[in-house]
């Protein structure tokens, strides 16, 4: 990776600016994501797979619904979710930007169509795919959000990690139990004995 | 008539306590660093300039005159400092202590205060720290589910807990194990939840210890367990941590840190030392923590109710109720200003009420003291 070409050199749709947007939406809706697991009500591995793609999916849509970031779009709203940043198609996916699934380099028609009208005058970027790789610590925390462009094998040819500061999430957490709870009495300070019995003499 | 000397090391006690270098109170009496340096080794100085000192420095001149009968050593402080803590700070911090301790002494020899109450336990290893700590908890009556006031649990105990101010945060806390125990702690850190944690970690000195001086690993890492063991007693704590597969719950944890009212670090921690999460989700949460900016203050810690210490400044509005005497008579007797006083004692004496013994004087009959008498 190194003379690494960056996104925003590729296309002028790629700014840094937008990228910071979309890195830290993925940043801090996996961190959320992360914070909920909650075991004793039956997650696993499997459901924190599903909500994770699910929350950043439908979250990508009604931002784009809302049209709150006017040059996101969404291009395939199914399973095979891509959306466009301004005219560069787009897919994102957890794990490592050097393993990518085989699953997100396959081809699709949304894509390449997008890809051909986003770069017409340029052919060697036409044939990369532009992924948001969202990695994760040992606990499924966002531990790097990396945008970039793969080629048709998996090699990446730009890239950016944009760093990101998570939103703390606030759990709505009950009351604490305290009936085994031992309150002490406010520690005493009292006269000494011989200025009581002053005090006492009024004298 | 009495021969008054000067007392070369009060200099320094007072220099110290007022935060200067010798190299700043040089500056401020117009002399040279080598020449204040003297001065608090064995030179003599004129009476005037014994006057300046006293006025720059907060004392009155008696206090120069007065021997130092309780300096407290640094091997003799249960010390938490950083690796990095300047050497001025370790000094600074112990100064306050002595001056602080000579208030107590004061204090204790007018009042009746808390007797004190520390169970001592000798250990070797973590299994005789968790007993020292059910021990300590069967002694003081805690039972084994939370601590509700960690401050009361020590004050109880005879244990008189003040701040010091204005430092820096290189120093977390210091007991000093003496004829009364006194505990002093940064009011740097915010965190309601590690005020607990160092309270206790004080605690797991004096009652562990004794006699032993402190501030390498070992000991250190002791005073932790204790902590840990007395704020989260193993057999109750066990039994309530969630079984975690591989992920850590977070939910869990928060109202664990809650429930035990330490931090979800400490929480962490005490999992892993009784096996109940294993070394990797023990990391994995710490720098989850630490990444997401929760190190020195962690979320929910607004949730825990504040304590604050209660016997000094009880201690101090009894004496002033007892004696009809007012802050400057109490700093009198120590030999300091009353500025001083409220400096060592983090207490602004503007809020508290000067009581006049009017018993003393047969006008109105004294309410609280006769009751109990």
């Amino acid at each position: 990776m190194n003379n690494n070409l960056m996104p925003w050199e590729c296309h002028p749709d790629l700014t840094k600016e937008r990228l910071s947007s979309l890195t830290l939406f993925f940043a801090n809706t996996r961190n959320e994501l992360m914070s909920l697991y909650d075991q004793k009500r039956g997650d696993d591995a499997w459901s924190l797979g599903c909500r994770g793609f699910s929350w950043c999916k439908n979250r990508l849509m009604m931002i784009a619904g809302k049209n709150e970031w006017s040059w996101l779009s969404v291009l395939n709203p199914t399973k095979r979710f891509i959306f466009g940043i301004g005219a560069v198609p787009v897919r994102f996916y957890r794990g490592r930007i050097d393993r990518p699934p085989m699953g997100t380099l396959a081809n699709s028609f949304d894509e390449l169509r997008q890809l051909s009208l986003a770069f017409p005058d340029e052919p060697h970027f036409r044939d990369l795919k532009w992924r948001f790789a969202i990695e994760t610590g040992l606990l499924g925390e966002p531990t790097n959000i990396i945008f970039a462009g793969l080629s048709q094998s998996g090699e990446v040819i730009s890239y950016a990690n944009i760093p990101f500061e998570v939103e703390i999430i606030k759990l709505p957490l009950g009351s604490p139990i305290v009936s085994d709870e031992v309150v002490l009495p406010k520690p005493t300070v009292s006269a000494p004995f011989v200025k009581k019995a002053e005090i006492k003499n009024g004298v | 008539m009495a021969f008054k000397v000067f007392q070369n090391e009060k200099l320094r006690l007072a220099r110290l306590i007022n935060g200067l270098s010798q190299s700043e109170l040089a500056e401020k009496i117009d002399v040279s660093r080598q020449y204040v340096h003297s001065l608090e080794i064995d030179k003599v100085p004129s009476d005037d300039l014994v006057l300046a000192l006293a006025s720059l420095l907060n004392v009155k001149t008696d206090f120069f005159y007065s021997p130092l009968s309780n300096e407290v050593r640094e091997e003799q402080c249960h010390f938490r400092q950083r690796k990095t803590t300047p050497k001025i700070t370790t000094q600074q911090v112990i100064a306050h202590g002595t001056i602080f301790e000579l208030l107590v002494a004061y204090l204790d020899k007018s009042l009746n205060l808390p007797s004190m109450n520390f169970p001592h336990v000798d250990v070797i290893n973590d299994e005789q720290i968790e007993e020292a700590a059910d021990k300590c908890r069967l002694h003081w009556g805690l039972g084994f589910g939370p601590i509700s006031n960690m401050c009361r649990v020590l004050e109880n105990a005879g244990a008189v807990i003040t701040y010091f101010d204005g430092l820096s945060d290189k120093v977390d806390a210091l007991s000093i194990s003496r004829s009364r125990n006194i505990v002093i702690r940064n009011t740097f850190k915010e965190s309601i939840a590690r005020f607990r944690f160092d309270l206790a970690h004080e605690c797991g000195h004096l009652v562990l210890h004794q006699g032993i001086e402190t501030g390498d690993d070992a000991t250190e890492n002791q005073a932790n367990r204790f902590a840990s063991a007395l704020l989260m007693p193993r057999k109750t704590f066990s039994a309530e941590f969630p079984r975690m597969s591989s992920r850590l719950d977070w939910r869990a944890i928060y109202e664990m840190k809650l429930r035990w009212k330490a931090s979800a670090a400490a929480i962490l921690r005490r999992a892993k030392d009784l096996q109940l999460i294993d070394e990797v989700q023990y990391y994995s949460g710490y720098r989850y923590l630490s990444k997401t900016g929760q190190r020195k203050t962690e979320n929910y810690d607004d949730r825990i109710p504040e304590e604050h210490p209660e016997l000094l400044e009880n201690a101090i509005k009894a004496y002033f109720e007892i004696y009809a005497q007012k802050p400057i008579d109490l700093a009198n007797e120590i030999n300091i200003t009353s500025s001083l006083l409220s400096k060592i004692t983090n207490i602004s004496f503007d809020q508290i009420p000067i009581y006049i013994n009017e018993l003393s004087k047969n006008v109105i009959p004294f309410p609280s003291y006769l009751k109990n008498s």
